[in-house]
């Protein structure tokens, strides 16, 4: 009962486990890490698009504030690469939740946005220019891969992008997990509430600056560990992953995949990790191809790829049923 | 002991003066009525008292507790509910769950609790689908349960409105306009909703145009003009006095036809 209900993603996950063997060549095995790393990042920005139904442009500093800390603390004091995950988490919560706490007080929609944008922009200059911590322009390099160190288990250590995949792959599907949990609890409902009609939402006793608030530290958090994730992957962390062009690009992967629902944003990292590579061919005309597909995405599936397409599935399967009945003698499915 | 207590409430907006020096009391378990002309401050006084606008001057005692410059879920948390002038739901998403979600100070449902899928919140769930349900069947929009609420006729939207406040389990219930743009079958509907919250214990305050919901329902009318309280009294003493006759409800009055 149970597996027939979550047939579809259980189907879709196996297909993700055995998709390094298909794929052998490094390149496209790149590639699959990169997919999932930004999948988990634009599930973690929807929750604020998607979920709050707000927007932030400062979404990717909390990336950069991951893969830094978590690169810094292993590269300077030794830590493992886990621990350093951990304190990205940690690190990553808290100052969402200063931000947040800061900015959620009564700025709402476009301001919101502003006021992120200058965060988001502030963190980046910070990290250009804090040398003595962040090593501005050329970045920390060297940053250690991951070791499993069980006693009693052969080490092992994550760093080739087959091993990787499958670590960025389990926090892909952790990631899917927790969202589809704090929808289905008070929290996220509260949080859907405000989303629909934050006054109403007060008046039955949502305490909307609060419920904003964890719900960014929540974004924040996981958008550092994303961070941190990738990190220790490229092993070099520089400024630019806190770009304006990073941002904009997590962006259309959560509003064109289809905000505020699951599969969107995976299906935005994938299209927008994979055209962009597709279209190299093209030289120049790239990135006029690549706005252009913006557009018509934008202007004929507004609500998002993924919603156009379970729409058509589901117009597509009523024809097909009344087809079949049809064909089967004016039987109704 | 009054149930609500207004002392002298006073709202400028800017060279505006919305309300002037306004006291109300309320009493446990009545159907408090106030009308007044449009702009006489009903709404504006409705908003101060549920948190959603700060007093310039006064206070508002809720049950004997002072809860003057409370914001909305802290006044909704201590158990007074409101409907809003203009419909105001949770439009995408279902009957059923609008009423779920608004039902969030007695929901339990935790995050680890989700997250780890255990007894405990399959419990909850099933627990509040259910207390969902009888709310939704209280107001007899249980079989709509399933339809997305923006979809929903226009007074059956009224009447979901109701019944998210109900899911606040309030002891203090203030509608304005409930059956505004309703044709007599509704109204009548919503009159009987009302006089059914009235028996389970919940004080009611209404804010409405309709003389006729206002005369059958009320015990205590205030009337509201210009952000002056110009009376108050039982319906009998309201329609037949003077001033508020020549300020709204018009000279010529037959009876409780709605003027």
């Amino acid at each position: 009962m149970w597996m027939k209900k979550h047939l579809a993603p259980l189907v879709i996950l196996a297909v993700a486990i055995i998709l390094p063997f298909i794929f052998r060549d490094a390149y496209s095995r790149q590639l699959l890490v990169l997919i999932c790393v930004y999948a988990a990042l634009a599930l973690s920005l929807d929750i604020i698009i998607g979920y709050m139904g707000q927007i932030s442009l400062g979404h990717i500093a909390f990336f950069g504030i991951g893969a830094y800390t978590s690169a810094l603390l292993s590269l300077k004091l030794g830590m493992p690469v886990w621990l350093g995950w951990l304190a990205a988490i940690v690190c990553g919560g808290i100052i969402g939740y200063i931000i947040g706490y800061v900015s959620l007080r009564r700025t709402r929609g476009v301001s919101l946005a502003i006021v992120t944008f200058g965060v988001g922009f502030v963190i980046y200059l910070v990290s250009q220019n804090w040398y003595q911590l962040t090593n501005g322009f050329e970045g920390l390099i060297g940053i250690p891969s991951p070791v499993l160190a069980i006693p009693g288990l052969p080490r092992f250590t994550f760093e080739s992008s087959f091993s990787y995949y499958y670590l960025v792959l389990a926090i892909l599907v952790f990631t899917v997990y927790l969202i589809s949990a704090v929808l289905r609890s008070r929290f996220g409902r509260a949080v859907v509430a405000l989303r629909e009609n934050e006054e109403l939402a007060s008046s039955v006793g949502i305490n909307a600056f609060n419920y904003y608030v964890l719900a960014f530290t929540l974004a924040s958090a996981l958008a550092a560990l994303v961070g941190a994730t990738y990190g220790h992957y490229v092993r070099i962390v520089t400024p630019r992953l806190l770009g304006m062009d990073y941002m904009l690009m997590l962006l259309i992967m959560v509003v064109v995949g289809g905000k505020g629902t699951l599969a969107g944003p995976i299906l935005g990292a994938a299209i927008f990790i994979l055209v962009p590579e597709w279209l190299r061919m093209t030289a120049q005309l790239r990135l006029v191809l690549l706005g252009g597909i913006f557009l018509v995405c934008i202007i004929f599936m507004p609500q998002g790829i993924y919603p156009a397409l379970v729409s058509l599935f589901k117009r597509a399967s009523l024809s097909g049923r009344l087809w079949l009945s049809k064909v089967g003698g004016g039987k109704t499915f | 002991m009054t149930i609500l207590e207004i002392e002298g409430l006073t709202k400028d907006f800017g060279g505006l003066r919305a309300l002037d020096k306004v006291d109300l009391a309320v009493q446990p378990g009545e159907i408090f009525g106030l009308i007044g002309t449009n702009g006489s401050g009903k709404t504006t006084m409705l908003n101060i008292v549920t948190g959603f606008l700060k007093s310039t001057e006064g206070h508002i005692s809720y049950k004997g507790e002072l809860i003057t410059g409370f914001g909305p879920h802290q006044v909704a948390q201590r158990g007074v509910a409101r409907t809003f002038q203009l419909t105001s739901l949770f439009p995408a998403l279902t009957v059923e769950e609008n009423v779920i979600s608004a039902r969030h100070l007695n929901s339990h449902s935790g995050v680890l609790r989700a997250f780890f899928l255990t007894k405990a919140y399959h419990k909850e769930e099933l627990r509040s689908r259910q207390k969902a349900m009888d709310i939704l069947k209280f107001v007899r929009l249980q079989e709509k349960s399933g339809m997305i609420a923006q979809n929903l006729p226009a007074a059956e939207q009224r009447i979901l409105e109701v019944a998210i406040a109900l899911a606040v389990k309030p002891e203090l219930l203030l509608l304005d306009e409930p059956v505004s743009g309703m044709n007599l079958q509704e109204t009548a509907r919503v009159m009987e909703l009302i006089r059914l919250i009235q028996q389970t214990g919940t004080t009611i305050v209404i804010i409405e145009h309709n003389m006729k919901v206002i005369t059958e329902l009320c015990s205590i009318i205030a009337v509201l003009d210009h952000g002056v309280k110009i009376a108050e009294g039982t319906p009998e003493e309201i329609i037949n006095n003077k001033e508020v006759i020549s300020v709204y409800l018009g000279k010529r009055r037959v009876g409780n036809v709605e003027s």
